[in-house]
């Protein structure tokens, strides 16, 4: 099967999204499959627990998880939870335990080797999951409405809750949505957000029969079929006091399935200071040329993302409309995407091909690092996009996957920052990389002006987001 | 030419400890490790050199191996003696604790005050990979640093906007461009010996060349053999059915002609179905190997282990991994290691010329040696990118040559057919190549922050400046080199 007809099949014959049974609805927390479209506001609600011997935390645990959402149906409310390692640990999980969870979430995103890998700077951020920080989150709560004031009295209440059993609150984020007429959300810069996702598939279609963007469902649920045609590997606990009782047998003799139907959420507070985005982008483009005609900032700044700020893919000609282009075929040189723009490193499809007989290979292997992404921004939206009113917003990244060495981490190192992205030489992702080059293809010779940073990471960490059944055995915790 | 060649030798385990001091203290002279510290001041000064690794490999059933990584280009005796003027001290003190400088014949050498040369002690215990890969295989050190330095200055000329040149057509950008780097560039003048492409095509038969004779004689051979033979036997046939009497001398050939053919053609029927005979049964012994050999599914991963490499990794463009497997036991999987690692080493050449494996070009050097009377297998890798996503890469696109490779060593997930499975297992085979793998104690690169796609396209736009004229099209596909 070539390229022509894995694009066709995307277009004719998708595969039927994953539907859970409805056993496993009742057990996977809703974020997972929905984004939950019209519930427009949300918060987010980062708490502490006290330290042991307070026992608040497991009373908070049992109290809460009859309110969380499960994938069951529709609701006026969302309620989901994950928890950092940290916070297992204080929930009283042992080490043995924690230690069959995934290595990078045992770590949590803060390690000295991880923020290099991840080009971080963890010593400046508000909050992360490390123990060692003063403000570590152990869990996040997500609380999501289809109305602000629908949202309060649960935000109130929740809090009211939570403080009365002891534990406190490191940090709130209320977070929006910003519509256009065309009910389609932007981010800050002004760029459509949220549009290139995966499409989760039973596991077990074989990977010829996929489409473009489709994934086993393994690749963001944890149990389920992944990539390589197994159970992606979760967390287990032994056999002893009411393991039986909440969680299902684990593959191996005398376990339990903690991981079951959970997955690992990572988290990313990304401060964007948008007047500088958009002076740099004027600056930048003062003296580069679109075609024949002298540049605007706003098409520098739609080369640096790869899409128009409607969310069209730029391609040579102008634009399409839709997810369901490939690179190799239409746009091999970047002159439509840049090669090295922001959509383009961080799912680079068939692009990175050698030959027209690689693209299938490659889109195969691509699909292996996608992730689930549920991100929302928070702070007023700029009145004047050239002028700085101060005010602190950006974009909480969100994102699932069942392996975050293999996904997430991938995607950040190897393509967003990799230096070396595509051929480029010393770049980094134009909109979320430290000042660099940017390399847009041009004839007869490429332009490559020098986009500045604009945005900040200043929270991060890596979460478990259990199943409902998890989540009444770590309730339930002796 | 480049070329990769290892010292391996066994270390006397009273005097490993010493043997581990003085490869740290070689490591910590050249790679302090301290930021603004200058690094590798030594390493720098021997010219020959691309890749070089140090690391002592442990394993229960063995004395520890020091493993020397030698990536280099030119002769070897050449490239020894630029070592040796840099290192001579060291080396002379970390191979004084192996068994081999015990040995007679070598033992003078290690006596202290002693400053013979150790060239021939090198060329007497240095090993050649049993399989090789190369990235760049036409890029000497000089190309590679003019090439990085043409590179940037192009990139200051043209500016964030492309300049003046941005007014020209393609053909006139490198017309332009050529005019200016003449002027800059006093070897730019200077015809290039060997060209890339002579270079490139050198490399492509180099493992094939040698073997062609062998093959013509051994076919010959074969056919002067088996002609005689059929000879023998229709002349036999002939005799018993009592000649062709009363026909002309040319009906008399024809038939002879005919007879042979026939007997001709069934003597290879039967040579054939008794060689397809013996390849099945082999086959399915094979398969049963395959389907029963024991597996390792959980290879046990030290935490600690893990954050050491991860401390080690991903400092500059490239990463390095080494790796020591047992290979599995019996005649038919000693064979088929061998046979694996000899067709790898035959074609890789021809199918990765110009340093793709599969859709995969990020590897600078790698190759695989058979150790110890073949009972074990080394593996020795410097790469672009982070360790992830290299094994990422073995999975998602050189998978069977991986398999090939590997599928005949102790632990390596399932294989089918021995290039089917096995590295397909993503998760188990990474975790299998990691268990593997051993922290190098000394690494270099003599170009860490180049790709191999930076290289190449830097020697691209090289090559393209040495042209005197370019048509529209590959102007065009020059300029977007740049």
């Amino acid at each position: 099967m070539g390229t022509a007809s894995l694009i066709s099949a995307t277009a004719t014959s998708p595969n039927p999204e994953w539907k859970p049974t409805s056993e496993t609805a009742a057990d996977l927390q809703g974020i997972i499959v929905s984004a939950y479209p019209m519930h427009l506001v949300a918060m987010f609600i980062m708490v502490q627990f006290p330290a042991p011997p307070a026992t608040g935390q497991k009373a908070w645990v049992a109290n809460i998880t009859p309110r969380i959402t499960d994938s069951t149906g529709e609701r006026d409310i969302c309620l989901n939870l994950a928890f950092s390692a940290a916070g297992l640990a204080v929930l009283g999980l042992s080490k043995e335990v924690l230690a069959t969870f995934s290595r990078p979430f045992q770590e949590g995103m803060t390690t000295d080797n991880r923020a290099r890998f991840l080009v971080d700077a963890p010593a400046t951020w508000k909050w992360s999951d490390c123990a060692s920080n003063t403000n570590c989150v152990h869990a996040q709560l997500l609380i999501y409405a289809r109305t602000q004031s629908a949202l309060d009295p649960v935000v109130a209440a929740e809090t009211k809750t939570l403080l009365s059993l002891g534990l406190t609150i490191a940090d709130q984020i209320p977070l929006r949505v910003n519509l256009d007429k065309d009910q389609v959300r932007h981010e800050h810069f002004g760029f459509a957000d949220g549009i290139s996702q995966p499409i989760l598939v039973d596991g077990e279609i074989p990977v010829e029969k996929r489409a473009l963007h489709e994934i086993p469902v393994g690749e963001v649920v944890l149990g389920q079929i992944n990539t390589y045609n197994a159970p992606a590997i979760g967390p287990v606990v032994p056999n002893s006091s009411n393991a039986a009782q909440y969680l299902k047998p684990a593959t191996m003799e005398g376990f339990f399935d903690l991981g079951l139907n959970g997955t690992y959420m990572v988290f990313r507070q990304l401060k964007q200071d948008v007047a500088k985005f958009w002076n740099n982008m004027k600056a930048a483009s003062a003296d580069l040329v679109d075609d024949q005609k002298p540049a605007t900032d706003e098409w520098l700044a739609q080369k640096a993302v790869g899409r128009t700020l409607a969310g069209d893919m730029l391609t040579p000609t102008g634009s399409a409309d839709g997810n369901d282009m490939t690179f190799f075929a239409s746009d091999p040189t970047g002159f439509g995407c840049p090669i090295t723009s922001h959509v383009r490193r961080a799912n680079p499809r068939d692009g990175l091909a050698p030959t027209q007989k690689d693209t299938e290979d490659m889109i195969n292997a691509t699909n292996r690092h996608r992730i689930m992404r549920r991100g929302r921004i928070y702070g007023i939206p700029i009145a004047d996009r050239y002028v700085d009113d101060g005010v602190d917003r950006g974009l909480i990244f969100l994102c699932m996957n069942s392996e975050i060495e293999r996904q997430f981490e991938f995607v950040q190192h190897t393509w967003l920052l990799n230096p070396m992205f595509g051929f480029g030489y010393n770049e980094s992702d134009p909109i979320l990389g430290s000042k660099c080059p940017f390399s847009i293809p041009s004839k007869p010779v490429r332009q490559q002006p020098i986009i500045d940073t604009f945005i900040t990471p200043v929270g991060g960490g890596y979460f478990f987001l259990p199943s409902l059944r998890a989540l009444r055995y770590l309730g339930a915790l002796g | 030419m480049l070329a990769i060649v290892d010292i391996l030798l066994e270390a006397d385990p009273d005097s490993l400890k010493l043997m581990r001091q003085r490869v740290q203290a070689l490591a910590n002279r050249e790679d302090p490790k301290i930021k603004g510290a200058p690094s590798f001041i030594r390493l720098q000064q021997i010219p020959q050199l691309h890749f070089m690794s140090m690391q002592i490999i442990e394993d229960g059933h063995f004395d520890p191996l020091l493993v020397f990584e030698n990536n280099f280009e030119g002769e070897p005796e050449t490239y020894w003696q630029s070592v040796l003027t840099q290192l001579s001290g060291d080396l002379r003190g970390i191979f004084a604790c192996t068994k081999e400088a015990k040995e007679k014949t070598w033992a003078p050498l290690f006596v202290s005050g002693n400053n013979d040369s150790l060239v021939p002690f090198l060329q007497a215990h240095s090993c050649s990979p049993s399989a090789q890969h190369f990235g760049a295989v036409a890029n000497s050190l000089l190309s590679i640093s003019r090439g990085r330095e043409v590179f940037e200055d192009i990139q200051s000329e043209l500016g964030p906007t492309g300049s003046d040149y941005r007014k020209l057509d393609a053909p006139g950008v490198h017309n332009e461009l050529r005019r200016w780097a003449l002027q800059k560039y006093e070897w730019l003048r200077q015809a290039e010996a060997p060209t890339t492409d002579q270079a490139l095509n050198t490399y492509k038969w180099s493992t094939l060349r040698p073997v062609v004779p062998w093959l013509v004689t051994v076919i010959l051979l074969v056919a002067l053999v088996f002609g005689f033979l059929t000879i023998d036997l229709s002349n036999h046939l002939l005799h018993w059915w009592g000649g062709l009497p009363g026909h002309s001398l040319s009906f008399h050939f024809a038939v002879r002609f005919a007879v042979r053919f026939i007997v001709g053609f069934f003597v290879l029927l039967l040579l054939a179905s008794a060689i397809v005979r013996v390849g099945f049964a082999l086959y399915k012994v094979l398969r049963r190997l395959e389907q029963t050999d024991f597996t390792q599914d959980h290879p046990a991963l030290s935490p600690d282990q893990l954050k050491l490499f991860a401390s080690q990794e991903d400092h500059i463009v490239q990463n390095h991994l080494a790796s020591m497997v047992l290979v599995k036991p019996g005649m038919l999987r000693g064979f088929l290691i061998r046979a694996a690692l000899r067709a790898l080493h035959l074609v890789v050449p021809l199918v990765a010329w110009n340093g793709y494996l599969g859709s995969m070009r990020t590897i600078h050097f790698a190759h695989w040696t058979l150790v110890g009377n073949s009972g074990r297998l080394l593996f020795l890798s410097n790469f672009d990118g982070s360790w992830q996503s290299y094994l990422d890469d073995f999975v998602d696109k050189a998978a069977h040559g991986l398999t090939l490779a590997w599928g005949n060593c102790v632990g390596f997930p399932r294989t089918q057919d021995l290039v089917l499975q096995g590295a397909a297992h993503g998760t188990q085979f990474k975790a299998w190549a990691r268990q593997s793998q051993t922290q190098n104690i000394l690494w270099y690169s003599a170009y860490s922050d180049l790709t191999v796609n930076q290289i190449i396209r830097n020697a691209s736009i090289v090559d393209g400046l040495r042209k005197a004229s370019m048509q529209q099209k590959e102007a065009e596909q020059w300029a977007q080199l740049l």
